[in-house]
């Protein structure tokens, strides 16, 4: 039994059709169901499964959330997607994100002689070596292509604030894409060559703490690096949200600044469902002095998709989603604050074209970004 | 993920996306002239520079080229109006991936009218020199 | 991808290939390719026998991908690919390998290398083919009948040359008669021809004609493209004059407007300004049509509630009607001329001329209506301020033009015409009034056509005085104005005591910005139409459709007008007469499952081809408009707009095939 298959025999579907009217492909097209998709492929086998169901998939885990048997959807669709991507050629992938999967197949390349700092300008400290490396995956390179929003701003509030706080971060010219896409585009291939990449000069580093301001990239490094390349030995691994309130309790960081804005938090599926940290982001938030913070109705477990997983599934349907999810957070809030610069580029995407029906005013904003303004 | 080398030779493999109108044709005139350039210089046909992708130059390096170049109308001459200012606005924006992923130096852009066939071959010949400098991209290597 | 069936042919060229390039080795290195099913070789590919090859080998292996090897595709991409037409192949899966100009011919003397890189540039057109589609092409009836906007001289012309090839020509004229400015400027040089003279039999001749259709007192307001066909919305200003009018003139006599204690006063156009005219009005004597016209926004009737009814009232046929409305049609044409022609620059904003600060300064267009025996001061160049005969008269040449880059009160290009009008005006005031004083203070003389040289000089034998400088100021003293200029070649400054001061204005385009827009014609950085191609083709537009004609496109005298008027019109005949337009078919397409109606795609396109349907939410391309450029493909962040036969996958396979390294996932 293949893979994909293995991973559907653990847990046996119910046909219940709960995952479904989770789903948020489901809700703009709806031919698109889990459920079925399981169907087909008990029936039929891991082959069974048709292009659009294997690419439209958001892997965002709403599905898995509602289950009552807990069938690990996403991980079944990223087994198929290894299994079928020869054949099944991807009619929908975000083709801006094209550009980042190349970004990200050169930077599996081994005599790649980056130069990973140019972003960070001047009044900012960072260091070769130390004990906290600030892991920037794919950052350096995101506003090469996704114009509609500054993606460096989040790397240089990350380290105005880890300089504020007395840690001079390491930031190195060795660090490779941590291969988020390529692994669940079904290129493991590529991921592990990326991930041992990685490994290799984390571990030679000495560094004791990893710091990330993606979510992806702090999913991938606390749970698949483990998988892929082993344990990490005496290596700690945090999102920045996690970082911030550890900071801030130990009294080394302190919001001297009001900021006030009205704002709402979206949970990014990696961070949220996929690495279960609900909470840090939101005591950062709390803690901010000046924010009003208001809760979207779906959050946590339930929280929405921003409409693409992994810049493999753009379409024409995924506008209705962002709309859907853009108003959710207008209604309560007019910044909505991500944890993940994905998040913020696919939705700074949506507002950078034209609204399928008309928005109240809305910013989308990163939570680092924020952080950092409040420093003063 | 296995990269195998296709082309034994030392010679920088220049990849060169020619508009149409000015730089393919300009190619052609430099040919038919009998103006030799580099015959590692390979033309890909747009209709304009304006269609150049970043992921088109970035596929260049990651297959191995050592040098890409870009051959488009003079400014304010683009036979559709503005390609080639769109083409270079994107020329800017993939140069600065480029030289984070250290493969700075490597893409140019350049003007050669559908008159200009020896101001293509000095382009095409200068180019190769200029990335000959630089030593084979480090993405040759498998 | 399926199975295809790409067969490959290469050309010895008589040797210009083979000679450098060793077929063999490429035919061979081909026939191993994915999909290649015939690899094959012939010294002229382009002879008969070579193209009968191609078609037999097309049929008798129902092949559905072609790649000829051979010269560069601008030579013969379209006969092969119509010879694999003619075979039953569509005609858009084949492509050319450049390997003489851009193989044999530019590496002559490295034969090894020149045939590994045929090798490749086949392989790379084998990977493109086999991944292309085949390609419908559309055609669009053409409609019928051609719209002229602007009914001056070439206006006039074009139509008259059209109608009389049998097409349907509406002819629109925003005042209330043709004309335009020809018929204002009493005489032509270097001919010295009176200008009604030659203009009138040609307006007449617009006017009668049975296939012109006159639309006078409209203005276009509004244009659609759709394949082969224009929609004009034209609004026709209502006259509130009936057919009835004999043309008595009553109503104009007793018309109360720019009378004395009239509190409404309005300047006559006709006459640049020198003279005011009345609310109800004929332009000019030999007007077409034959119409008065009531001028509402300076009529007491309609800006006094009907206070005024004095023309109804002594109007033997009563022909006025107030009731009139403005009406708007729609007009249906294949095609377009616009020849909306010039004004004149108003100088006003160069404060050292004093023109509109001193009655004595006026334009050579203000000069030509006082040299008309017919006009305001009835032939005699006077002073407006007294009425007296202007003894001294200085004429000051490119005002207005040739002014320094970066003022934005004066334009950089020169006006072309300016010189013989003013070496024009000149002469005819000597000839009437010897003994005036004529000076012309210019920069340089241009005296570029036919004649014009000769009348330059005989302009001298009769006494003008030609100055080589500009004047630095122009004051008023007494009666006087005193122009001060420094003659440059005597090296003497000039004070010059003037009566009447002429200012060479410049030519500006007619202000109409909202039809360009409305046609989606751009303007060259002097503000002129933009033609297709400065030198071999001043007719076209980026357009397809649009013509333009006349000082529309930029300055020039009535003898070019009337050449390019006729370039004008013939263009429109051979695209009118073709019937059918073939859409270029390697245009943008939309995948409508991936469009995310961003509205990128629109921001980019230079030829507002692609717009988003707001109802569907899917960008929709004008497949006349499209150019095919492939700029959306690159800002849409889905890949939903792509070029045919220039399609991501295609380009990157060609890529692929030419690149040093190979590299399996």
């Amino acid at each position: 039994m293949d893979a994909a298959m293995q991973i559907l025999a653990q847990e046996g579907c119910i046909q219940c059709n709960k995952c479904t009217f989770a789903c948020p492909v489901h809700r703009v097209d709806v031919l698109f169901s889990p459920r079925k998709v399981i169907l087909q492929a008990y029936l039929g086998g891991a082959d069974a499964v048709s292009e659009r169901d294997l690419w439209a998939c958001l892997t965002c885990g709403e599905c898995q959330a509602v289950c009552p048997t807990q069938v690990p959807y996403p991980a079944f669709i990223r087994a198929e997607r290894e299994k079928l991507r020869d054949e099944r050629e991807r009619s929908a992938p975000c083709k801006h994100g094209g550009f980042k999967e190349i970004v990200a197949d050169i930077m599996a390349r081994p005599n790649l002689k980056q130069d990973r700092r140019q972003w960070i300008g001047d009044g900012l400290k960072v260091a070769d070596t130390g004990d906290t490396i600030y892991f920037t995956g794919c950052m350096p390179y995101l506003d090469g292509i996704f114009s509609y929003c500054d993606s460096a701003e989040i790397g240089r509030a990350a380290i105005r604030i880890m300089n504020a706080a007395g840690i001079v971060p390491v930031v190195s010219n060795a660090e490779r894409c941590c291969g988020h896409d390529a692994l669940w585009n079904g290129k493991s291939a590529t991921f592990e060559t990326l991930a041992k990449a990685n490994a290799r000069w984390i571990r030679d580093s000495g560094a004791k703490r990893l710091v990330t301001t993606c979510a992806e990239c702090y999913y991938m490094l606390a749970y698949e690096y483990p998988k892929a390349v082993g344990p990490w030995e005496g290596i700690e691994v945090l999102h920045m949200s996690e970082l911030i309130g550890e900071l801030m309790k130990e009294g080394r960081l302190r919001f001297a600044k009001p900021v006030d804005l009205h704002v709402t938090y979206q949970d990014p599926c990696r961070l949220g469902r996929h690495a279960k940290e609900y909470d840090a982001p939101r005591e950062v938030l709390r803690a901010i002095p000046g924010v009003t913070f208001v809760e979207m109705d779906r959050v946590r477990e339930n929280a929405m998709c921003c409409g693409v997983g992994a810049y493999s599934n753009c379409d024409a349907q995924t506008k209705f989603l962002q709309q859907e999810r853009l108003e959710e957070a207008a209604s309560k809030a007019d910044h909505m604050v991500t944890a993940c610069p994905h998040c913020r580029i696919h939705f700074s995407c949506y507002l950078d074209g034209k609204p399928v029906d008309p928005l109240p005013p809305l910013k989308i904003m990163d939570l680092t970004v924020l952080a950092a303004q409040a420093l003063g | 993920m296995t990269v195998v080398a296709r082309l034994a030779t030392d010679e920088p493999q220049i990849l060169a996306f020619c508009c149409n109108w000015c730089g393919y044709a300009a190619a052609d005139q430099a040919g038919a002239a009998k103006i030799e350039y580099p015959s590692s210089v390979k033309i890909v046909r747009l209709m304009c520079t304006g269609m150049t992708d970043p992921y088109y130059v970035l596929r260049a390096f990651e297959r191995g080229f050592d040098g890409v170049l870009i051959v488009g109308c003079h400014p304010g001459s683009c036979h559709y109006k503005s390609g080639n200012l769109q083409a270079k606005d994107q020329v800017e924006r993939v140069s600065t991936v480029l030289r984070g992923l250290g493969l700075e130096g490597r893409l140019k852009m350049t003007a050669a009218s559908a008159s200009e066939g020896p101001q293509f071959a000095a382009a095409a010949t200068e180019f190769t020199e200029q990335v000959r400098k630089l030593g084979p991209s480090p993405l040759r290597e498998a | 991808m399926t199975e295809r069936k790409v067969g490959v042919f290469i050309c010895h060229c008589g040797g210009n290939i083979s000679d450098v390039v060793d077929v063999k080795a490429v035919r061979e290195d081909a026939a191993k390719r994915e999909d290649v099913v015939l690899a094959t070789d012939f010294r002229f590919m382009c002879s008969n026998e070579g193209q009968e090859r191609l078609q037999k080998e097309i049929r008798d292996r129902g092949l559905d991908g072609v790649v000829v090897a051979c010269c560069t595709p601008k030579m013969y991409e379209d006969l092969f690919r119509g010879q694999a037409g003619e075979a039953g192949m569509n005609p858009y899966l084949l492509e050319i390998a450049n390997i003489r100009e851009q193989c044999s011919y530019a590496h002559r003397h490295e034969p090894a290398k020149a045939t590994e890189k045929a090798k490749l540039l086949v392989g790379a057109q084998v990977e493109k083919v086999r991944r292309l589609r085949p390609l419908d092409v559309k055609t669009a009836a053409i409609q019928p009948g051609v719209a002229v906007i602007g009914g001056g001289i070439a206006g006039i012309h074009a139509s008259i040359l059209l109608g009389s090839l049998g097409h349907k020509v509406t002819l629109i004229e925003k005042s209330p008669t043709i004309g335009g400015n020809m018929a204002r400027t009493v005489k032509t040089f270097p001919t010295d021809d009176c200008a009604m003279c030659t203009l009138s039999p040609k307006m007449n001749e617009a006017y009668n004609h049975p296939n012109v259709d006159l639309l006078t007192y409209a203005e276009v307001v509004d244009a659609r493209r759709s394949p082969g066909k224009f929609t004009l919305t034209v609004e026709k200003k209502p006259r509130y004059v009936t057919d009835a009018c004999i043309g008595c003139n009553r109503c104009t006599e007793k018309c109360p407007i720019s009378t004395a204690k009239s509190p409404i006063q309005v300047d006559s156009e006709w006459d640049a300004g020198l003279q005011r005219r009345k609310a109800i009005y004929l332009p000019f004597p030999q007007a077409l049509p034959q119409l008065w016209t009531i001028d509402a926004d300076h009529c007491f009737y309609f800006q006094r509630d009907g206070a005024c009814r004095i023309c109804a009232k002594v109007c033997p046929a009563n022909a006025i009607d107030y009731t009139m409305k403005p009406e708007r049609v729609d007009i249906e044409v294949g095609a377009v001329i616009v020849a909306t022609g010039f004004r004149e620059y108003d100088p006003t904003p160069l404060r050292h001329l004093a023109y509109g600060r001193h009655p004595n300064v006026v334009t050579q267009m203000q000069a030509a209506r006082m040299l008309d025996s017919m006009g305001p001061t009835h032939g005699s160049v006077a002073r407006p301020s007294d009425g007296k005969p202007a003894d001294t008269i200085v004429m000051v040449q490119c005002v207005g033009s040739r002014g320094a880059p970066g003022d934005p009160s004066v334009h950089e290009y020169c006006s072309r015409v300016c010189c013989m009008v003013a070496v024009k005006h000149a002469q005819l005031i000597k000839k009437a009034r010897p003994d005036t004083e004529v000076y012309i203070l210019y920069n340089d003389l241009r005296a570029y056509g036919k004649g014009f040289e000769e009348y330059y000089a005989h302009s001298m034998e009769l006494g003008v005085k030609y100055v080589r400088g500009l004047p630095g100021s122009v004051r008023p003293q007494g009666e006087k104005l005193l122009v001060d200029v420094d003659d440059m070649l005597t090296g003497r400054r000039l004070r010059i005591p003037a009566d009447l001061v002429v200012l060479s204005a410049a030519l500006e385009p007619s202000p109409v910005d909202d039809l360009l827009a409305a046609l989606h014609l751009d303007k060259t950085p002097d503000g002129f139409v933009k033609e297709y191609h400065a030198k071999i083709n001043p007719t076209e537009t980026q357009v397809k459709g649009v013509f333009v004609a006349g000082c529309a496109q930029g300055p020039k005298d009535i003898t070019d007008t009337i050449a390019q008027a006729g370039a004008a019109a013939m263009s429109a005949a051979v695209f009118l007469g073709s019937g059918e337009m073939t859409l270029n078919p390697l245009i943008a397409e939309i995948d409508p499952a991936l469009c995310r109606a961003c509205d990128r795609c629109t921001e980019v396109c230079e030829f507002d081809a692609v717009h988003v349907d707001p109802g569907r939410l899917l960008a929709v391309v004008d497949e006349t408009a499209c150019e095919g450029c492939g700029k959306c493909t690159v800002v849409c962040p889905t890949g939903a707009i792509t070029v045919r036969q220039f399609k991501r996958p295609q380009i990157v396979a060609s890529i692929d095939a030419l690149a040093p390294l190979a590299v399996a996932p």
